[in-house]
């Protein structure tokens, strides 16, 4: 086979699948480009080394995808390190990116994130800044913060009432507590339930989805769904966390791992099926 | 233990499902623990079902380059057959005297021999259109979701409900999102289906109350609708609502894109009241002076409807403006 015509002939595909790598890193302008430029150098290199490993028993779009995106992953670990921004910050673009980034990655409060960001982003203004705070997923910092305050980087403002800290204080304690609890039990869990519970509340795929993923019947798997959430809701009560603590936390943005615990009285994908 | 991360074919092969075991298994436990890969198998997954563009392996147009050779050589045995028939009548076939009889002897041949194809080729009833419920239960809702218009939709008043629904969704909106999810997850990739599920994953997008889920349902939509509106590329209301789902996104680059979307549809069908009206929307917010003529030109061709009401509130309130 010709590698060349090939990738010829799928450059149109070649380009669709770049596009949406770009979009689900929010990457646009100049940086979608450059990053264009390397996919296809990437699938061109070493004589289509990488076209010449397709064997076709996938699909080429699906083969396509995966190994753009994971070029792409293996480009930010060169430049971030190990690590990746949540699905939340990925849908909401660079700029919720870099807040994730600097705030579970650098260790940065979310004032002064904040502020870096806006450097970046003029455009965005305060209240879009919040809405993007709201948003992204705090995790522990792996490490403390290695962005050195600058004179722009404000204290944050400590607006909030003595009663208002110690609340936080305790959705904070309450919130360490039940994520304890749940990567607990997703670890007890046998693999193919832990990666179903992955996939359904990190990454909100839907379950038809994910049912053909799993050779599994959509209905079975809806119902084991909710099984090994009862499970986890019962797990969390035994270690003490209300579910009124749970929603709580929700409602206030301090949770590690956003799982809805009530179960859904009907799930509306599973209408039609 | 998390062993070395799974060839990329294979990682392809479980988001087909066509990956039997014991691969299969291995794969379910080395994503049970390895974000990297699980992000990507999401992700190709989410292009699968977004796309709907990968070359089919039965294309269209080999489906119709396979229909015309068989047409081709049931004509032609039709033809031999009725030559021979006509020698046999001790008469010689004179096409261009005879052309009325030949040509309905081919087609009488052609539907007995090619029923089949017929089935594929003919376009017989009009497939029901899977947006008649989804239109039908619109039109109760207490408030319109999208400023822009569908087409087709009718007019509901578009009242910002603010206090009034923060226990959640009205009933209302309860069966369209009902509706729209049987919809969304239709099968199929010609241009009615991909139109109908995008609109599905535009209004699910519109009555969401998360962000995540707003976006997510968008850029389904757009998805959906740009692939209807490439396949169909002369049909004005594709144009228009793929530009009504673009407005939705409020940017400045998203409502270029939709003004340059209704362009086409208005030069497909420049008096087409939805593209007007979209179009005057998509000004007011980028170019208010344009959108003065614009919204006049939408008030040209509607006068009187519920939308025209909104228009020349919309017309009144730029020509206040300082």
């Amino acid at each position: 086979m010709n590698w060349e015509t090939f990738f010829l002939d799928n450059l149109s595909l070649i380009e669709r699948v770049i596009a949406f790598v770009c979009r689900k890193f929010g990457l646009t302008g100049a940086d979608a480009e450059d990053f264009g430029s390397a996919s296809k150098l990437k699938l061109i290199d070493n004589d289509y080394a990488v076209l010449r490993k397709f064997e076709q028993k996938a699909s080429l779009s699906t083969y396509l995808t995966i190994v753009i995106e994971r070029h792409y992953l293996d480009q930010k670990i060169h430049e971030w390190g190990k690590w990746r921004p949540s699905m939340r910050a990925r849908q909401a673009g660079d700029a919720a990116i870099l807040l994730e980034r600097l705030v579970s990655r650098d260790g940065l409060g979310i004032a002064e994130a904040s502020t870096v960001v806006r450097q970046k982003f003029t455009e965005l203004d305060a209240r879009a800044l919040e809405r993007l705070a709201a948003s992204i997923v705090v995790r522990q910092p792996r490490r403390q913060s290695s962005v050195e305050r600058t004179e722009e980087m404000r204290e944050p403002a400590s607006e909030a009432s003595a009663e208002d800290e110690l609340l936080s204080g305790e959705r904070e304690v309450a919130a360490r507590r039940a994520g304890a609890v749940l990567s607990r039990e997703l670890d007890r869990m046998p693999p193919e339930d832990r990666l179903i519970m992955k996939l359904k509340f990190i990454d909100a795929m839907k379950v038809s989805t994910m049912a053909r993923m799993l050779k599994a019947d959509q209905k079975q798997l809806y119902r084991r769904i909710e099984r090994l959430v009862a499970m986890l809701r019962e797990a969390l009560l035994a270690a003490g966390v209300a579910m009124s603590d749970i929603g709580d936390m929700l409602t206030h943005g301090t949770d590690a791992l956003r799982i809805r615990f009530a179960v859904p009285d009907r799930d509306p994908e599973e209408g039609s099926s | 233990m998390l062993l070395a991360h799974p060839e990329a074919e294979e990682l392809g092969q479980f988001v087909e499902g066509t990956l039997d075991e014991p691969e299969r298994t291995a794969i379910v436990q080395h994503l049970a623990d390895c974000d990297d890969c699980r992000m990507l198998v999401v992700d190709a997954a989410e292009f699968e079902t977004q796309s709907a563009v990968e070359p089919q392996k039965w294309g269209i147009a080999r489906w119709l380059a396979t229909a015309a050779a068989v047409v081709f050589v049931v004509a032609l045995g039709s033809f031999s057959n009725h030559e021979y028939r006509e020698n046999a009548a001790g008469r010689r076939i004179d096409l261009v005297d005879d052309a009325a009889h030949f040509i309905t002897d081919c087609f009488d041949t052609s539907i007995r021999d090619g029923e089949w194809l017929l089935k594929h080729l003919a376009p017989g009833p009009s497939s029901p259109d899977p947006l008649v419920k989804v239109e039908e239960d619109y039109g109760k809702l207490k408030a319109r979701p999208l400023e822009a218009r569908l087409s087709g939709f009718r007019h509901v008043a578009r009242h910002t409900m603010r206090g009034e629904n923060d226990d959640g969704a009205d009933v209302p909106t309860l069966i369209l999102q009902g509706d729209a999810a049987g919809v969304a997850e239709l099968r199929g990739d010609d241009p009615q289906t991909l139109h109908a599920r995008g609109i599905a994953h535009l209004l699910a997008a519109s009555t969401a109350t998360e962000a995540n889920e707003i976006r997510s349902e968008r850029s389904s939509a757009v998805a959906l609708l740009q692939e209807a509106a490439n396949r169909a590329p002369d049909n004005a209301a594709y144009q228009t609502d793929l530009a009504a789902a673009l407005l939705t996104a409020g940017d400045k680059n998203s409502r270029d894109l939709a003004i340059a979307h209704l362009k086409k549809a208005l030069t497909i069908d420049p008096r087409n009241p939805e593209a007007l009206f979209n179009q005057a929307l998509a000004l007011r917010d980028s170019d208010p002076k344009a959108a003065i003529p614009a919204f006049q030109r939408y008030l040209a061709v509607d006068p009187s409807s519920p939308w025209a009401d909104e228009a020349r509130t919309s017309l009144e309130n730029l020509q206040e403006a300082p």
